[in-house]
């Protein structure tokens, strides 16, 4: 099972600074997301992934280094359930 | 013709029969009340509002009317209603005219959809507007009544109007709803300014309302650019204090103070996203009016709206 | 004498709205409007390409309340996910029904119109099971009323309406078209039979086009709150017109109608919808129809309050008739619900037990 974004006529986004604010055209929901938020959107964009493999591709680049492997995960995990919910990812 | 054209018996004897086609901003009221004190402060409000030349369409039908129950005996009351449909509970008779207020309020925040609607203030000066959402409790409007009298032309104090497509925004101006000690403050601040008749115990406290200045009822078709979005806030003591607002965050509170923001849908993101990305948002705190015209006074649009 | 108030001209005819004067307009705008019935005006103009015909000040009108409508459309897509995401799991197949359906299916009466909430029909096996799905997934019962609860349970074809606690989104889970104890029975396991997969779904169906027809004429003709009756038989006009085209409409229609004992509501759905609206109907299904007609008098008294009570609530469109109408229409729809001994508890229980705030 892997994470996917919703398609892309489905969302539309605005950014200022390294906040977003993202229009779920399906649910008629709007969502102000952080970077790490993002950066899980973009990386699903590029390929559908498993939470695992998306971890690993997203640690080098948000830098995290104070946190343990496994802490990491969970953050991402829960992460995925927030964005789930809020009907911008799915499971395939 | 304004209202300003019929006399007192006139303008009575009008509400009370065929009703007045009431012209406020981009919108026709027809509005019919039996209700003497309505008719008092309707002419002294509205007295620099247009009459509509012709009453063949409005987009509003209102009235306001005494309920015919045992009540009107011992405790009278007033009922609003659009088009012979009651919208809110019965209220004292005192509180016919804040009723009207909140009754037009209504009516333009549960039909007009091509815009934009913000619970908000909106004052211009030199071509550049300043939408102030917020929350009730947040001394808005006092804050709205100070610049108004201070060389500020007002495009609304409860509703603004940004348009979808150009997002400009659409005068409404009426007048200016005043809470608590509020009221006295701008007496003080304005004695000039014209006030309606306090009214105790309402829901919101005790109420009057501002009239507008005729030169903001006048110019009601002049759309604006805005330029700036601001939360005030009151706060006893503070030193004022502009603090600029991150934009995503300004998006996502202007969103939770709008009435139409998610019926609109895609147009609704996009005119909001719009506003934001034109606009320089700031948190702002005070506690006296002059030193709030001051800071306002200085507000310098960003270079990408000039 | 169906009276020629202008909304009614108008749905009848819409191409003649463009040489409509101003305070016409006003007034068709208010008679639609209290109809629910005023984005449909503006989407069958613009369909027409006569919308931008329309004087300014009423086409802002019209465009105001499609906004409503669309925004009310996509909510309907949304919670049909949202519902069908929930119902996964408990393998319960979903037909939907009325507003739902149509807008899911992409049928005509879907044009225009606003909802309140979502009906689905479900195997009367499978109720509990629904109930406790949806409740994990959000949804919560929203009569706390004992009596509410059991009268639902024990005597309605639905769940008390369930309320989702996020998106306040409203659902009614029916087992039947018609309550337990109505004098009618349309057989609800024939319903569902015959149900249809909705193009690009396998888990989603909606009524068979008869079925759905005469749904839409019990749901109306059976129904104790008329205040939206014009635009259910605008539902059925328009059902009607749509699948007038397909071969085998009519004869199926009036051959459900006697399998489902629906004669009757067919008869006033084509009567009704014949004579306000002017919908073509074939002569030989409105001979087929006679055999859902009322006895004369009866029928000269339904024609006196259907044909007033099926107008907009607006002071236009009503004479000094009017409300005792729409007042004994209700208790006729309670009366072919309710066997009598219960309607007279269920009515004192109403009037004197049940709080109800203003």
């Amino acid at each position: 099972m892997k994470w996917q974004v919703i398609s892309d006529q489905e969302v539309n986004c605005c950014s200022w600074g390294n906040e977003w604010v993202f229009y779920n055209k399906l649910s008629g929901d709007t969502h102000l997301l952080g970077s790490t938020a993002v950066q899980i959107l973009l990386e699903l964009r590029k390929s559908p992934l498993k939470a695992q493999l998306l971890t690993e591709a997203l640690a080098p680049r948000l830098q995290v280094k104070k946190v343990t492997h496994e802490e990491f995960l969970f953050q991402i995990e829960h992460l995925l359930g927030e964005l789930n919910t809020l009907g911008l990812i799915e499971f395939s | 013709m304004n209202v300003s054209a019929l006399t007192p018996s006139e303008l009575k004897f009008r509400l009370k029969k065929s009703g007045i086609f009431l012209r406020t901003g981009s919108f026709i009221t027809h509005l019919q009340t039996s209700i003497p004190g309505v008719s008092e402060s309707v002419g002294l409000l509205y007295a620099d509002y247009p009459l509509a030349e012709q009453a063949d369409f409005a987009d509003f039908h209102v009235s306001l009317t005494r309920p015919r129950n045992l009540r009107r005996w011992f405790k009278p009351q007033a009922l609003f209603s659009f088009d012979g449909n009651t919208i809110f509970k019965p209220l004292p008779l005192d509180q016919a005219f804040p009723m009207l207020e909140w009754g037009l309020n209504w009516c333009v925040s549960n039909h007009v959809n091509h815009c934009l609607i913000v619970h908000a203030a909106v004052v211009e000066k030199g071509g550049y507007a300043v939408l102030l959402p917020a929350p009730p409790g947040s001394g808005k409007s006092t804050l709205c009544a100070a610049l108004v009298n201070r060389g500020w032309r007002l495009l609304s104090d409860e509703l603004a109007l940004v348009r979808v497509g150009d997002g400009k925004l659409i005068p409404l101006p009426r007048p200016v709803s005043l809470k608590n000690e509020s009221i006295e403050i701008i007496r003080r601040y304005e004695p000039s300014a014209i006030f309606s008749r306090k009214v105790d115990d309402t829901l919101k406290g005790t109420v009057a309302h501002m009239k507008a200045s005729s030169d903001s009822v006048a110019r009601a078709s002049e759309v604006v650019q805005v330029a700036w979005v601001i939360f005030p806030k009151y706060q006893a003591g503070s030193t004022a204090c502009l603090e600029t607002l991150p934009q995503a965050h300004a998006f996502m509170r202007v969103a939770d103070n709008s009435f139409n923001y998610s019926l609109l849908g895609l147009n609704g993101f996009r005119t909001m996203a719009r506003l934001i990305d034109g606009s320089l948002c700031y948190d702002f705190t005070y506690s006296k009016l002059d030193d709030a015209i001051e800071i306002f006074g200085a507000l310098t649009p960003q270079a990408s709206s000039k | 004498m169906i009276p020629d108030y202008l909304i009614i001209q108008a749905l009848r005819e819409p191409d003649a709205l463009v040489s409509l004067s101003l305070p016409d307009w006003d007034l068709l705008i208010r008679q639609a409007r209290r109809a629910n019935l005023l984005a449909r005006i503006c989407i069958l103009l613009d369909e027409r390409g006569l919308l931008e015909q329309v004087p300014q000040k009423p086409r802002e009108h019209l465009k105001w309340s499609r906004v409503i409508s669309e925004k009310h459309v996509q909510a309907v897509h949304w919670e049909v996910t949202q519902i069908r995401q929930a119902l996964a799991k408990a393998g319960v197949p979903v037909v939907l029904l009325k507003g739902a359906a149509y807008v899911m299916a992409k049928l005509p009466p879907a044009k225009g119109r606003l909802f309140s909430d979502i009906d689905i029909i479900v195997p009367k096996a499978s109720l509990n099971a629904v109930e406790a799905t949806l409740m994990l997934h959000g949804w919560a019962a929203t009569h706390h009323d004992a009596y509410d609860q059991r009268y639902y349970r024990t005597w309605m074809h639905e769940l008390p309406p369930m309320q989702h606690i996020k998106r306040m989104t409203v659902i009614d889970v029916h087992h039947a078209i018609l309550p337990e104890t109505a004098a009618l029975h349309p057989d609800s396991v024939k319903l569902r039979t015959a149900a249809q997969l909705i193009e690009g779904y396998d888990d989603l169906k909606v009524f068979a086009p008869a079925d759905m027809v005469l749904h839409s004429a019990v749901h109306l003709f059976h129904n104790d709150q008329l205040d939206q009756g014009l635009r259910d038989l605008v539902d059925i006009d328009s059902l009607l017109r749509h699948f007038s085209s397909l071969p085998a409409f009519w004869p199926s229609l009036s051959v459900r109608a006697h399998e489902l004992e629906l004669t009757r509501p067919l008869f006033y759905a084509l009567r009704y919808t014949v004579n306000i609206l002017n919908t073509p109907v074939p002569s030989d299904m409105i001979k087929v129809a006679q055999s859902g007609r009322p006895n004369p008098l009866t029928l000269i008294i339904t024609d006196q309050l259907f044909e007033r009570a099926l107008m907009p609530v607006h002071k236009s469109c009503s004479d000094w008739l009017t409300g005792a109408a729409r007042q004994m229409l209700y208790i006729r729809a309670t009366w072919l619900r309710m066997p009598r001994l219960l309607l007279a508890r269920h009515l004192f229980h109403k009037a004197f037990i049940s709080p109800k705030s203003e």
